[in-house]
């Protein structure tokens, strides 16, 4: 049972690394999190067969992880969650489009299955991103900033809520799952009649969980459109992080620089 | 400190779990709750700030009851839960500690002073930028604590504080809770522990008043601990 108690201890490891005290740590989260929102927007607006034009986008996750000192396998392999949803969206795709688009060797490739792997390195990157941002800026602060975004308070909160709910979701389940292990001759999971008790079992428990930590929340004065917001200073380090992060976004966005690069170097 | 006259709180299915309870708690006094499994203690205590809703009259740290007043109650109050787990959601135990006075709208300087000084009272500076995945179960009822205290609290409702704690651990709490000037309501089932730092007790039966008094005298009352479904110390 080690290995999933410390998958729990892993799922908060990041916010753990959000204490740090790098550059990219101490810069304004505003900053960060127009840089974040504008890396996505760029990314995800880029034609949907434009595998190379992806690569430069690479740099971003690689850089901030190298500045920040955050391990890039931690991100990666975070980000690696995402890709069976990314993966079920993008099946479709490989069935209708069967037009060869590029053949290597003997083997064709057909327009859905290029879109279908520019899908899911875009998630991979996406996802990327945001966990990075994650790792560079305590959770707190992210939402008070989103509280001086203006966004509306209860989208905050249940960012929040599901936040914290994902760590008590998991604890249950574990607790769930130790039960069962030492009851059941040696099997690790439960087969499909067991499974449905055990998981209407874990919604309730963990929604009741969720509600006592709730409780402690509003005994500590937490309430909707009451919050602390801290204003740390704009330093113009975080103008120069800014322009350079969502500018080189922009430009890899508007400006091809795979086919640039290609036409200087022919061979 | 606390008073309540004919307070009932009764539950969305209609069970009453208390039936016009009238108590009192001076300032600085020590008061343990006890009763069996469902004699309500721990929804009194609930209700006290307002997370479950009851009627009658009450009064905490002198302001009534009511929907207004609940965030200064609830700063006033400081509620220890019985697992301590709920109480600990942020990422550090620093973070955990200033989420209250964060929330009473402090400054950050403010909160510092706050975090420090309940972390050194309490002799846990050692754990301030730990999670409260890695700590045991007594570091994590010190924790709690001090995320209660750095309120300020006038007054603190304890639910069950000796629950998760090993022998060791439960002395530390029993010279801590007397060592602090603060009034509090104890919900305890550990009659010897309440012995130690409550010199009057609540017994409570089916969310009723069953009987109080000094401590040394009614929780060795064998027959009365029967009657009550809770079992005396001694025996």
């Amino acid at each position: 049972m080690a290995d999933i108690r410390s998958k729990i201890n892993e799922l908060y490891a990041l916010e753990q690394l959000a204490a740090g005290q790098t550059a990219l740590h101490r810069l304004h989260p505003l900053g960060k999190l127009l840089v974040t929102f504008v890396y996505l927007i760029c990314l995800l607006s880029l034609d949907s067969c434009a595998l190379h034009r992806l690569a430069p986008f690479l740099f971003y996750p690689i850089l901030c992880a190298a500045l920040a000192s955050v391990p890039l396998g931690m991100i990666v392999r975070r980000a690696v969650w995402a890709l069976p949803f990314a993966l079920l969206a993008g099946l479709g795709n490989v069935y209708f489009s069967r037009a060869p688009v590029l053949q290597i060797g003997s083997f064709t490739v057909s327009a859905g299955m290029l879109s279908l792997a520019v899908l899911l390195l875009r998630t991979l990157l996406s996802v990327s991103a945001v966990l990075i941002l994650v790792s560079v800026t305590p959770f707190a602060q992210l939402t008070a900033q989103l509280h001086r975004l203006h966004l509306p308070e209860i989208l905050i909160a249940l960012t929040e809520m599901t936040y914290r709910y994902l760590g008590i979701l998991t604890e249950e389940a574990v607790n769930l799952l130790t039960a069962f292990r030492l009851r059941s001759k040696g099997r690790q999971w439960p087969n499909l009649r067991e499974f449905a008790p055990l998981a209407g079992q874990l919604l309730l428990r963990s929604a009741d969980r969720a509600e006592r930590v709730y409780n402690a929340m509003q005994c500590r004065c937490q309430s909707l459109g009451r919050r602390y917001v801290p204003s740390p200073a704009w330093r113009p380090a975080d103008g120069i992080f800014l322009i350079l992060g969502a500018g080189s976004a922009v430009l890899f966005r508007e400006w091809d620089i795979m086919t640039a690069i290609g036409e200087l170097f022919p061979w | 400190m606390v008073t309540i006259s004919d307070w009932s709180v009764k539950y969305p299915d209609a069970t009453l779990a208390i039936d016009k309870l009238s108590m009192h708690l001076s300032e600085g006094e020590h008061l343990a709750l006890i009763g069996a499994n469902g004699a309500g203690k721990s929804t009194l205590i609930m209700s006290l700030v307002g997370i479950l809703p009851g009627s009658g009259e009450a009064n905490i740290a002198g302001l009534p009851l009511t929907k207004e007043n609940l965030t200064e109650i609830r700063a006033k109050a400081g509620v220890i839960f019985q697992n301590p787990d709920d109480q600990l959601f942020m990422p550090t135990i620093y973070d955990d500690i200033a989420f209250g006075p964060r929330n009473l709208g402090l400054d950050e300087e403010s909160v510092r002073h706050r975090v420090e000084d309940r972390l050194n009272q309490l002799g846990i500076a050692h754990l301030r930028d730990k999670s409260a995945l890695k700590l045991s179960g007594g570091e994590k009822r010190m924790a709690a604590i001090a995320t209660v205290l750095a309120m300020r609290p006038d007054v603190m409702l304890m639910d069950e504080p000796t629950a998760f704690l090993d022998p060791r651990s439960r002395r530390r709490l029993i010279q801590l809770l007397r060592k602090l000037p603060h009034a509090m309501l104890i919900a305890t089932h550990d009659l010897t522990f309440a012995a130690e730092v409550c010199p009057r007790c609540l017994i409570l039966k089916q969310g009723r008043y069953f009987a109080d008094g000094a401590t040394e005298e009614l929780l060795f009352d064998r027959e009365k601990m029967d009657a009550a479904d809770v079992e005396a110390i001694g025996l």
